[in-house]
């Protein structure tokens, strides 16, 4: 990967000199830069998950594997309105808010199998806060100037609307201490 | 036209308002606030979390329990800031033309104190970090002249408004770095995810002089101090999650790390007393007190409610009292004056109660206070 990253840099670098600010080859040279950093972000993977066997949350006992409680166990370190109420999922924004893809993340045990799973926390957006099954847990939460760790900031980001509805706990992959 | 229909037109028109208007009528007016705020009004901030388009902020005596007036503070509302070399009120705020959706503005709007009504606006950058409420999204520099607003998108930065012209200045650039904590004239303070501080001057125009990162002061993945620092004079104190204080001397041009503190003696630890809430430090400068919201709890406790708050000396640095609650509190503040008030407020219950900060008297509730109290703000 890093490879490419250095013919990028250096193509985009040489196109950059020898075009205006205003070229469109600036812009593309932006995207073309942006695409091959984006995916090295640990919130990009969650369409690719490393993970081969989900764990099955029907399985578990009791409210540990209900998404609609807060003790659900990738709810560990939430703050805010699980989607699963919402008209969403664990996984999945409710119909017709938007998925912001810039997220804070947490490390939550599956009390069924004892591994630690990394929990993808992104928000859906553009609607009024839904308020339902509100759940505060922020175990492993850091203050707001450790942003990638911190359920306080808004991650409504990149989004048309910055508008809070809910949260979604997606798994990202298995813990590396493991 | 027959005579019955005559007759009941003529009587509908005889008993109009208008006629009934003569001779007895009260005066309709609209209410204004006197130029001189009382030291025991507090403010109240609401960020509306259900509808957080339409954020908001009460004016409440504390003495009487009389609700005095709202401010409308607009989308994601942090704080306001209170000048007082100027007779006005700013909050930065974020809008949306059709309420959640349409292009984003984000502004900074003067408020008359009379009215609590817009006067003027400055919009900055759309880019001002939003989410839970701290007094340190925003501050205006010590000689009143900046307001600094803290942005994340991520990128991290800081807008610079001009207050006394009322225009945009410039985005200062702040990687690694969060939040306002004002430090002197044209300059104030970042804390860095390391555990640094970034302090941050401005030229005579508002423009960035340069900026200067301190040594990490703290471990922030072992004990991080929250954002919810409280400054005394020239000193800002800074508390972690554990209950130590780090006291922060910011008169120079770099900040000076005094010696830590703990809140908390080994008996405390062991039966598990802990700070927590989203407001949970508060100073009475003239008795050199500090107030900090306690609860018993776990680790990653630290946003939990708080039913004590224990009173410290700051010269002695020992606590000399403990303050049992009525009930739960997530945001404490301290009037500054020579007969102070204790103020709390909840975040789940929308009212503010109001103690004795000697006695630990509860002296009066004030209820039916917005939805979602996120701070309080004294004058």
């Amino acid at each position: 990967m890093k490879l490419v990253d250095r013919w990028v840099e250096r193509s985009v670098r040489g196109v950059a000199q020898r075009t205006s600010r205003r070229h469109f080859m600036s812009r593309l040279g932006v995207l073309l830069v942006g695409g091959s950093v984006l995916p090295l972000l640990p919130v990009a993977r969650s369409n690719e998950s490393s993970v081969a066997d989900l764990p099955d949350d029907a399985s578990l006992e009791g409210t540990a594997g209900d998404p609609r409680s807060c003790n659900y166990w990738r709810h560990c370190a939430i703050d805010g309105a699980p989607c699963s109420c919402c008209g969403g999922s664990q996984t999945a924004c409710p119909p017709g808010t938007e998925l912001s893809a810039i997220t804070w993340i947490g490390t939550c045990r599956n009390p069924g199998n004892g591994k630690n799973y990394i929990i993808s926390y992104n928000d859906c957006c553009g609607k009024s806060t839904c308020g339902r099954c509100m759940c505060f847990r922020s175990e492993g939460d850091k203050p707001i100037y450790v942003p990638q760790k911190s359920n306080d900031i808004n991650w409504c980001q990149g989004t048309n609307s910055n508008i809070y509805h809910c949260t979604i706990a997606a798994v990202i992959g298995q813990s590396a201490d493991e | 036209m027959c005579v019955v229909r005559r007759l009941i037109l003529i009587m509908l028109l005889s008993c109009s308002p208008l006629c009934l208007a003569q001779g007895l009528a009260d005066r309709m007016t609209i209410a204004t606030l006197p130029p001189e705020y009382q030291p025991h009004w507090v403010w109240v901030n609401d960020i509306a979390y259900g509808h957080v388009a339409d954020g908001q902020a009460f004016l409440v005596d504390a003495d009487t329990g009389r609700f005095l007036a709202t401010l409308s503070a607009g989308g994601f509302f942090m704080k306001l800031e209170l000048p007082s070399t100027r007779n006005e009120i700013y909050a930065a705020a974020t809008f949306y033309p059709r309420v959640n959706r349409g292009e984003r503005t984000d502004v900074v709007t003067i408020f008359d104190p009379q009215t609590l009504s817009p006067v003027d606006e400055v919009i900055i950058p759309p880019r001002r970090q939003t989410g839970n409420p701290t007094l340190a999204h925003s501050a205006l520099t010590d000689e009143q002249r900046f307001m600094a607003i803290y942005n994340m998108t991520p990128a991290q930065s800081v807008s610079v408004v001009d207050m006394q012209e009322r225009k945009f200045v410039e985005e200062i650039a702040t990687p690694g770095c969060a939040l306002i904590y004002p430090t002197g004239i044209r300059r104030f303070q970042m804390l860095c995810g390391d555990g640094s501080l970034l302090t941050v001057s401005l030229n005579e125009d508002g423009s960035g002089a340069g900026q200067v990162r301190s040594k990490p002061f703290f471990d922030p993945w072992q004990d991080p101090v929250t954002e919810k620092a409280v400054r005394i004079n020239n000193q800002w104190l800074y508390v972690s999650f554990d209950g130590y204080v780090y006291p922060v001397d910011v008169a120079g041009k770099e900040p000076k790390f005094l010696p830590t503190w703990s809140l908390l003696s080994a008996e405390d630890r062991a039966e598990s007393w802990r700070i927590g809430g989203l407001q949970h430090l508060a100073v009475h400068e003239r008795r050199q007190l500090l107030f900090s919201l306690m609860h018993k709890g776990g680790i990653d406790s630290h946003k939990d409610p708080g039913n004590y708050v224990w009173v410290y000396d700051l010269r002695s640095k020992k606590r000399i009292n403990r303050i049992k609650l009525k009930g739960a509190a997530s945001a404490i503040q301290v009037t500054q004056d020579d007969q102070p008030l204790l103020l709390t407020a909840f975040i789940g219950n929308p009212k503010l109660t109001v103690y004795d900060p000697d006695s630990g008297e509860r002296l009066r509730t004030i209820k039916q206070l917005g939805s979602t109290i996120t701070g309080l703000q004294t004058n």
